[in-house]
């Protein structure tokens, strides 16, 4: 399977600044795009490889916060590097809370930038591999029918076949049959496994109210 | 004989009437010695009758010429008892003839002869009649008068007549009646003798007129010799006309002249002979002649002296005034023998009076016409005249003549002494003098007299008069008081100068100012007030002033300062104004210390450039965003560019015109970020003010480029609607930005709270028709709050929690300064609205 390229994306309303960034980039060996508004942006489809957007705060229309919100609510993935030729602090505090990965003031160390632009990269292509994991991992569970995930998220509870058919009100032999077609849909052997599983299609186990774990 | 003599006497002097009354008596004697020789031939008793009937006549001629002859010769007796005489002696006269026969007998019964002297006469027998009392009565009554006449002349001392007249007539009449009555009352028979008593009695007063005559002898031989001396004195008196520098003329008793003398005929230059009778009238001149005469003759005739006024001509052909004054002259006897006049030349005399009765009418006309009183003193007499004027202005009495004194007790009491003693400078100096003074009405007014006078004196040096004018000044007098109390109240210094530069008056403020008593500056020149380094030209200056006077401030543009008595300075600014008055003109000053003001001006001025400073440093502070963001950018873009380059070399890979084209957006960023820079600090500059032709579009959309970052943070749009082709105005561009800005930011902070759709800030200029450019901002916020509205523009005032309040004071200080006017509003569907407007750059036409 071949992962697209990493990506950096340039959204400034200075053009000289955007030109600036893009020789900067270029000359790390970033392929980046330059864009002169957050709507133009938008209006271009995710790039499916790891992506880096450098956004100056301040911007007519659309800000850098606006941006970073959309983003968020739409679950995208991209990491966001802020720049800003005058910074503030609850700005920023905001921007780093939203999941920013860095917010430079400018004018901003070069090497600076492009560490931020490195981690933001990494941290986008992990993004990228957790999210195929999940997928898969919601792929399998997806195959289970239903009275086969109530008895897996009991077990994933750490209850007891026996306790399972108290809960469920089925026989412990059913339980065991049940348990056996999970296992097997799912390609594990333990308990253990099927909480790697869980975790992987992020799916927090079930914790029934005065049971004892 | 005697009694013709004495009547010859009467004759040639009618004034010698005793002499009359004497001849009188002295012919009754002669009858009366007649009548009784025809008693004494009587042959029968009524012959006797008869005669005696007849007697009485001279009897009552004598007695009454004895009475008048007392009366007029001796001028004495008492009047009454004269008349009384005569009355009671003229009734027996009537008696005499209204009882027959007569008043002394009843009837006579017989005639005896009886020897007398030797001849035979005739003695009556018969009965006595009893009103023979009557005429006895009128003898003693007679005796009595005479008797009281004699004793008034003894006592006069006039013995020797009283003797002779007084006494003889008295012992003789008595004797004369003692015989007639014993004789009538058959006492002693013998005939009648009375006139012989009578003769001795004219014998008597004969001698004692005779006598008289001797003394008239004695006095004329006496006057004769007068006569010679008068002559002598007449022959002087000539010398002494002649000499006399007066013409003299004598005129005889028939009104023609005998006499001119010297002078006289030098002057007409003509002969005695030629002037003498009525001569001298052909040098009079004709239409004087025939007034000259008559009051000459009339004055002749009455005896009266005269004084007259006519042109005589001179030698010189020359007709000349002459006041001719004529007397009758009379000789040692009193006796009237003619005129004597004395002449004098007064051409020169009544041309004066003339021209002085015309001066003085003039100056009476000019007087009354001024509203002036004209009043004249004699000093000698201390009598006064005044013009009606004067009596209307003192209120005195319009008729009645008024004494100095009552003129003078109009003066108020507390001024009559100064006034007094003025007067009586004027008089002793013979001066003139000035004065004013209070008078009191009857009616308890009181009244302001200016008076001048002067003393006039005649050719003797002695004063004489005094001439005086007063004039009513109560109103000036009431206007100079309520200028001096209006001077004092003046919160000003106020000095009043005339046009000599001299200080006529000061007001308290100067006094304070200046550290000067008031006596010490009224009178100097207003010189000492001044610095001695602008002295002379103050001098020049008060010159320039007074040549072209009209109110005005002193030395327009230049800083003025005054010099206070211990010579320091201050400051001043000082208003002239000229001031026309009866003394000529006169300049009021205000000074006004201004250290206090321009001190305060100072703390002021420096606390604007500081509120100024900060204001310009807290637009900068809100202008944070927009300046960061204008410099950080293009450096930012420098080293971004410079890193790359860097790079590309590190990697062998940087390309000629790679670099070239980095190179030149590394300069333009550079260039950039100066703009920025100089930007700064225009608009932090303190000061100065930098005027010039302004496009407000032009402005506004560099405003609108400045904070387009500070819009973009807020997420403000801006939209423009500018009107083409406007006309400048005049001013400093970096003040219309700083108020633009201000203007603009507050318009985003409006919108904070508004949706982002919403935050729209509309700027607009637009030609108005009446010479001023509009420029409005507009947000579409909250609007302004009608308890903010009020106070909008205050200093220090603000509705936001971090503002210093005073932008909007910034806004307005520039506004105004620039001659415009700014106005905020709320406009219509939502949001403020702040226009500001300014007058279009004179001369400019777009």
């Amino acid at each position: 399977m071949t992962t697209p390229p990493p990506m950096v994306f340039v959204i400034d309303d200075d053009q000289s600044v955007r030109k600036s960034l893009q020789r900067l980039l270029d000359a790390a060996n970033y392929k980046t795009e330059l864009f002169n508004s957050a709507f133009e942006f938008l209006s271009r489809s995710a790039h499916p490889g790891p992506s880096c957007i450098i956004i100056d705060v301040r911007m007519p229309g659309l800000n850098g916060m606006d941006l970073q919100k959309t983003l968020i609510d739409c679950g995208r993935e991209e990491q966001l590097v802020f720049i800003t030729a005058h910074g503030d602090i609850p700005m920023c505090a905001q921007a780093m809370k939203a999941g920013a990965v860095d917010f430079l003031p400018k004018p901003f160390k070069p090497k600076q930038l492009l560490e931020s632009v490195e981690r933001a990269l990494n941290r986008s292509a992990e993004q990228l591999l957790r999210t195929s994991e999940r997928n898969h991992a919601r792929a399998l569970l997806q195959r289970l029918t239903p009275r086969e995930y109530q008895v897996m998220e009991l077990v994933a509870t750490g209850l007891l076949n026996k306790q399972v058919g108290g809960e469920l009100g089925m026989a412990e032999k059913t339980v065991k049959t049940h348990r056996a077609h999970v296992m097997q849909k799912l390609g594990i052997t333990s308990v253990a496994e099927l909480m790697v599983v869980l975790q992987r299609a992020e799916i927090t186990p079930l914790v029934k109210p005065g049971t004892k774990v | 004989m005697l009694a013709f003599l004495q009547f010859i006497v009467w004759w040639k002097d009618r004034a010698a009437r005793a002499n009359l009354v004497f001849a009188v008596g002295a012919v009754a004697v002669a009858v009366f010695a007649g009548l009784e020789l025809a008693l004494m031939r009587a042959e029968t008793p009524a012959q006797f009758d008869t005669a005696t009937r007849w007697i009485h006549v001279p009897a009552w001629v004598l007695i009454v010429s004895i009475v008048a002859f007392v009366r007029l010769y001796l001028n004495a007796g008492r009047r009454w008892l004269a008349w009384t005489v005569v009355a009671v002696r003229t009734l027996a006269l009537i008696l005499n003839f209204a009882i027959s026969p007569n008043i002394n007998y009843r009837k006579v019964t017989a005639l005896r002869q009886m020897p007398f002297l030797g001849e035979p006469v005739s003695v009556p027998v018969g009965v006595p009649n009893p009103w023979m009392l009557v005429a006895q009565f009128s003898l003693l009554l007679l005796v009595i008068f005479v008797l009281d006449a004699t004793i008034t002349v003894w006592r006069r001392g006039n013995r020797r007549q009283a003797l002779v007249v007084g006494g003889s007539i008295v012992l003789l009449v008595i004797l004369a009646s003692a015989q007639a009555v014993a004789m009538t009352w058959g006492i002693m028979a013998t005939p009648l003798t009375v006139s012989l008593f009578y003769l001795i009695l004219v014998a008597a007063m004969a001698y004692e007129l005779s006598y008289d005559l001797i003394r008239a002898a004695r006095l004329n031989r006496r006057l004769q010799a007068s006569e010679a001396t008068l002559r002598e004195s007449e022959q002087r008196f000539r010398i002494v006309a002649d000499a006399a520098p007066v013409l003299i003329w004598m005129s005889g008793v028939d009104k023609l002249c005998t006499f001119f003398n010297k002078r006289w005929l030098e002057f007409t230059g003509r002969s005695l002979e030629q002037e003498m009778g009525n001569g001298w009238a052909e040098g009079v001149y004709s239409n004087d002649l025939q007034q000259c005469l008559q009051t000459y003759t009339e004055a002749f005739d009455a005896r009266k002296p005269f004084v007259m006024q006519y042109r005589l001509r001179r030698n010189d052909g020359e007709y000349r005034w002459i006041s001719d004054e004529g007397v009758p002259r009379y000789n040692p006897e009193r006796k009237f023998v003619g005129y004597i006049g004395s002449c004098v030349d007064v051409t020169e005399l009544l041309r004066q009076q003339k021209a002085l009765h015309q001066f003085e009418e003039r100056v009476a006309l000019a007087a009354e016409a001024a509203h002036l009183g004209v009043w004249e003193l004699n000093i000698a007499t201390n009598r006064i005249w005044i013009s009606d004027k004067v009596r209307e202005l003192f209120q005195l009495p319009q008729q009645d003549e008024i004494s100095y004194v009552e003129f003078v007790q109009r003066v108020h009491p507390a001024d009559r002494a100064a006034r007094d003693q003025i007067t009586q400078t004027a008089i002793r100096s013979q001066s003139s003098y000035e004065t004013e003074y209070r008078i009191v009405l009857p009616d308890g007014r009181i009244r302001w007299i200016g008076g001048r006078g002067r003393c006039l004196s005649e050719g003797d040096g002695k004063s004489t008069r005094l001439l005086g004018v007063s004039m009513d000044i109560t109103k000036r007098k009431q206007a100079e008081e309520l200028f001096e109390l209006a001077t004092e109240a003046s919160p000003s210094g106020t000095v009043l100068v005339d046009h000599q530069g001299r200080i006529i008056l000061v007001n308290a403020h100067i006094e304070e100012l200046f550290g000067y008593a008031r006596d010490e500056l009224i009178g100097k020149a207003v010189d000492v007030l001044v610095p001695e380094r602008f002295a002379h030209g103050h001098a020049a200056h008060r010159a320039n002033f007074f040549a072209a006077p009209e109110a005005r401030a002193m030395g327009a543009g230049r800083e003025l300062f005054a010099r206070r008595k211990d010579g320091s300075e201050f400051p001043v600014e000082i208003g002239l104004n000229p001031i026309q008055t009866p003394h000529g003109l006169v300049v009021l000053a205000n000074v006004v210390d201004i250290s206090a003001r321009l001190a305060a001006e100072e703390v002021a001025r420096r606390s604007r450039e500081q509120v100024e400073l900060l204001s310009r440093v807290s637009l900068l502070g809100e202008m944070t965003a927009s300046l960061a963001h204008e410099l950080n950018q293009p450096l930012a873009a420098i080293v971004n560019n410079a890193t790359a380059a860097m790079q590309y070399l590190e990697q062998g890979k940087l390309k000629p015109e790679q670099l070239q084209d980095i190179l030149n957006d590394v300069v333009a960023d550079g260039r950039r970020a100066c703009d920025v820079m100089h930007n700064v600090r225009g608009a932090i500059k303190k000061g100065s003010v930098i005027r010039g032709q302004i496009n407000l579009n032009d402005v506004i959309k560099s405003v609108a480029h400045m904070v387009q970052a500070d819009a973009a943070a807020q997420s403000c749009k801006m939209e423009l609607h500018l009107t083409q082709d406007l006309p400048a105005v005049e001013g400093d561009p970096t003040q219309i930005q700083q108020v633009l800005i201000n203007l603009v930011l507050n318009a985003f902070d409006a919108m904070r709270d508004a949706p982002p759709s919403r935050r729209v800030v509309d700027i607009a200029t637009n030609s108005n028709g009446d010479g001023t450019i509009g420029v409005a901002v507009r947000d579409y916020g909250s609007g302004i709050s009608e308890t903010t509205r009020e106070r909008l523009f205050e200093q220090f005032f603000s509705t936001k929690d971090d503002g210093l309040g005073m932008g909007l004071a910034i806004v307005r200080s520039i506004i105004e300064a620039h001659g415009g006017t700014v106005t905020a509003e709320n406009a219509k569907g939502g949001g403020a609205r702040f226009c500001f407007r300014l007058p279009i750059s004179e001369g400019v036409t777009q």
